[in-house]
């Protein structure tokens, strides 16, 4: 009797050994994949930025009417008549 | 003898062997509980340094954006080149690459390296971008390496750049707002405790030492598309008339947000090279000046308030020439007996002084007192000007009367553009906010809500058939007030250098908008403030109308020209059409 519990005893100390290898692994190797996601995020959010960077100077107004006035022959909106009905 | 030999050991031997074995059992057992209990904090410490490191957890700098969430600032990360001085100079033969591909002379590299060869760093070039740092990072030298910074970029340039102001090359603010609100926008780098491997790679995270604090992005109260109207309108303006400068605010009345303020000159916040200090002030909120006739209100808001006077009461001008304990004041004609609703849209000095005079020093000084002259705005703006208004309790009677038309008290842009705010919000001045804010700001009371209302229809009238008719803007009502002041000069007042002025709110009935225009010494000719900075004005507001959705008040168009034709010609409005000083 007393043997079968050293035995099973020693099996657990075995179990728990190979089980905390296996863990510190998997730990590791998602330690892994989250510094890639990290740097994923990191990379998403600087193109994110650049684009905001982007889109601001490519619409800046003074650019926007040169190019409405310039090239595409556009004017600014007036009003049909200045509101008076022939008064 | 043989019964020795084949099988015990002797005694003695197996005593010492035993001995030995004890000794050295006790020796590890000694060396064991020396590691395990004495030693083992040092050495527990050599094992940490050997693969504990920490790092820090980066963060950049945050965006600045308009009242709509537009950026008008943001940082983009760049490479910085940096070298090992030794190295650096030792492999010379590599310079002419790294040079070329730089921008840099041999010589600035040489005279960069040479005095600090002790040194273990060294940066060569700061903020390059992404293309070059990849050409400088394929050329392998050795002892050049990159480091990732960031760099500012204004995308709305000199149009926002008085406002935001910049940063200097290690992303702090030095100017304008990016100074004001530094430490909100820089945000705090955290710190990590890692263990790395021995490629250098992260293999754990020990514990988060501290946590990255980063900025918070920055809203201001400036609506982008505002301030391009009145940039453009404003750089038109100063090169038609030959100006030296300008400066245009619009601001809310309601809730003291300014809307627009911009400058002439200005500046590429972007590339600032060969830059001229001059160019960096936001002179709306730094500059200062004498109001001139664009005070004339404040003191018959004061005259009103006394309860001595209504918009009819008449004043005598006459002959328009008015002495004041030696000193002269006069108008730029005789006006004869004329109304106080006429003193401002004729913008009389006389009839201002008289007005003056007759009241209390005391009355008269806190009228331009609640209307927060002589303290600064409260803006935040770093260089914000309070302006000067002299204590009434020293003033000479001839003081008194120059206050009333504008002279001997000076405020700036964003003091008038506040005051004028107050007659348009109902008689509340509200505090001015630079910034987009969830709470309506608080205001205290300037005047009387009846006062404010008398005020805003004779400024109708100003605008209608007075000297303020450029600022029409068709199908709305619009008040405002015209100036045209002398420039004072070490000796006294210039001969021919003026500030031309208009300040109006539009639409009068219930204004939403308020917006002074000021030029500085037009020298095409024209400087009357009606003429010069007038339509400049009615300009921004047509624009600024449509931008904002304003509905317009005033269906026949607001163009009372037709119906003052139609009328007998009227000698008192036909002269009345020519400003005053």
């Amino acid at each position: 009797m007393r043997v079968a519990m050293l035995l099973l005893l020693v099996l657990a100390v075995m179990a728990t050994a190979v089980d905390v290898a296996l863990t510190r692994h998997d730990s590791r190797r998602m330690f892994a994949e989250l510094q890639k996601l990290r740097q994923a995020r990191l990379a998403l959010d600087r193109e994110w930025g650049q684009l905001l960077l982007e889109q601001a100077t490519e619409g800046t107004h003074g650019r926007v009417e040169k190019i409405a006035r310039e090239q595409l022959g556009m004017q600014p909106a007036r009003p049909l008549a200045s509101g008076d009905s022939g008064q | 003898m043989s019964e020795a030999r084949s099988g015990t050991v002797p005694t003695f031997r197996r005593h010492v062997i035993l001995a030995l074995f004890g000794i050295v059992a006790a020796m590890l057992g000694w060396r064991a509980i020396e590691l395990q209990l004495m030693t083992s904090e040092f050495l527990q410490q050599h094992g940490d340094a050997r693969h504990l490191r920490d790092v820090s957890v980066p963060v950049h700098r945050s965006m600045i954006t308009d009242r709509n969430g537009e950026p008008v600032a943001i940082s983009t990360p760049v490479q910085a080149v940096w070298g090992v001085p030794r190295q650096l100079a030792r492999f010379r033969g590599r310079w002419p690459a790294l040079t070329a591909e730089l921008g840099i002379t041999e010589q600035y590299l040489d005279a960069l390296v040479a005095p600090r060869l002790d040194r273990e760093f060294l940066y060569i070039k700061r903020q390059v971008s992404p293309e070059t740092a990849a050409a400088v990072d394929a050329l392998q030298i050795p002892g050049v390496g990159l480091l990732e910074e960031y760099r500012r970029y204004y995308p709305t340039g000199e149009v926002t750049a008085h406002v935001v102001g910049f940063t200097n090359v290690d992303d702090r603010g030095q100017e304008g707002l990016e100074l004001s609100y530094d430490a909100q926008l820089v945000g705090e780098p955290g710190m990590n405790r890692v263990i790395k491997d021995r490629l250098g790679r992260v293999v754990e995270e020990v514990e988060q030492l501290k946590a990255a604090a980063p900025g918070t992005a920055l809203a201001i109260s400036i609506d982008k598309r505002l301030q391009y109207v009145a940039y453009r309108e404003l750089k038109a303006a100063v090169q038609t008339h030959g100006a030296r400068a300008g400066s245009i605010v619009v601001m809310d009345p309601l809730t003291g947000e300014v809307l627009a303020m911009v400058n002439q000159p200005s500046f590429n916040p972007n590339n600032r090279r060969e830059l001229k200090g001059q160019n960096y002030r936001n002179r709306a909120v730094t500059d200062i000046f004498e109001p001139g006739s664009t005070a004339k209100p404040f003191t018959v808001a004061a005259a009103l308030e006394s309860g001595a006077y209504s918009p009819n009461t008449r004043i005598d001008t006459s002959p328009g020439v008015f002495m004041v304990g030696g000193h002269t004041v006069q108008d730029a004609r005789n006006n004869g007996v004329i109304s106080v609703k006429d003193v401002l849209v004729r913008s009389s000095n006389v009839g201002a002084s008289k007005i003056a005079l007759s009241l209390e020093p005391q009355l008269l000084w806190n009228m331009f007192d609640r209307l927060g002259f002589g303290r600064t705005a409260g803006s935040g703006f770093p260089g914000e000007a309070s302006g000067r208004l002299h204590s009434f309790y020293n003033w000479r009677e001839i003081e008194q009367a120059t206050l009333s038309f504008g002279y001997g008290m000076s405020v700036s842009a964003l003091h008038l553009t506040r005051a004028y705010a107050a007659i348009a919000n109902d008689g509340m001045l509200p505090e001015v906010v630079l910034v987009k804010s969830a709470a309506p700001a608080p205001a205290s009371r300037a005047m009387s809500v009846s006062t404010s209302r008398t005020l805003r229809r004779m400024l109708r009238q100003v605008v209608e058939s007075g000297t303020g008719r450029a600022a029409r803007v068709p199908g709305y009502t619009v008040a405002g007030k015209t100036g045209t002041v002398h420039k004072a000069d070490g000796q006294g007042y210039a001969e021919h250098r003026y500030l031309s002025l208009f300040v109006g709110m539009l639409p009068a009935t219930r204004p939403r908008l308020v917006a002074f225009v000021v030029l500085d010494e037009p020298s095409g000719g024209e400087y009357y403030g009606g003429k010069v900075a007038a339509p400049v004005f009615a300009r921004l507001m047509h624009e600024a109308t449509r931008i904002l959705n304003i509905p317009p008040d005033n269906a026949r168009g607001g163009d009372t020209s037709r119906v003052i034709i139609g009328a007998a010609p009227n000698p008192a409005l036909a002269v009345a059409s020519e400003p005053l000083p």
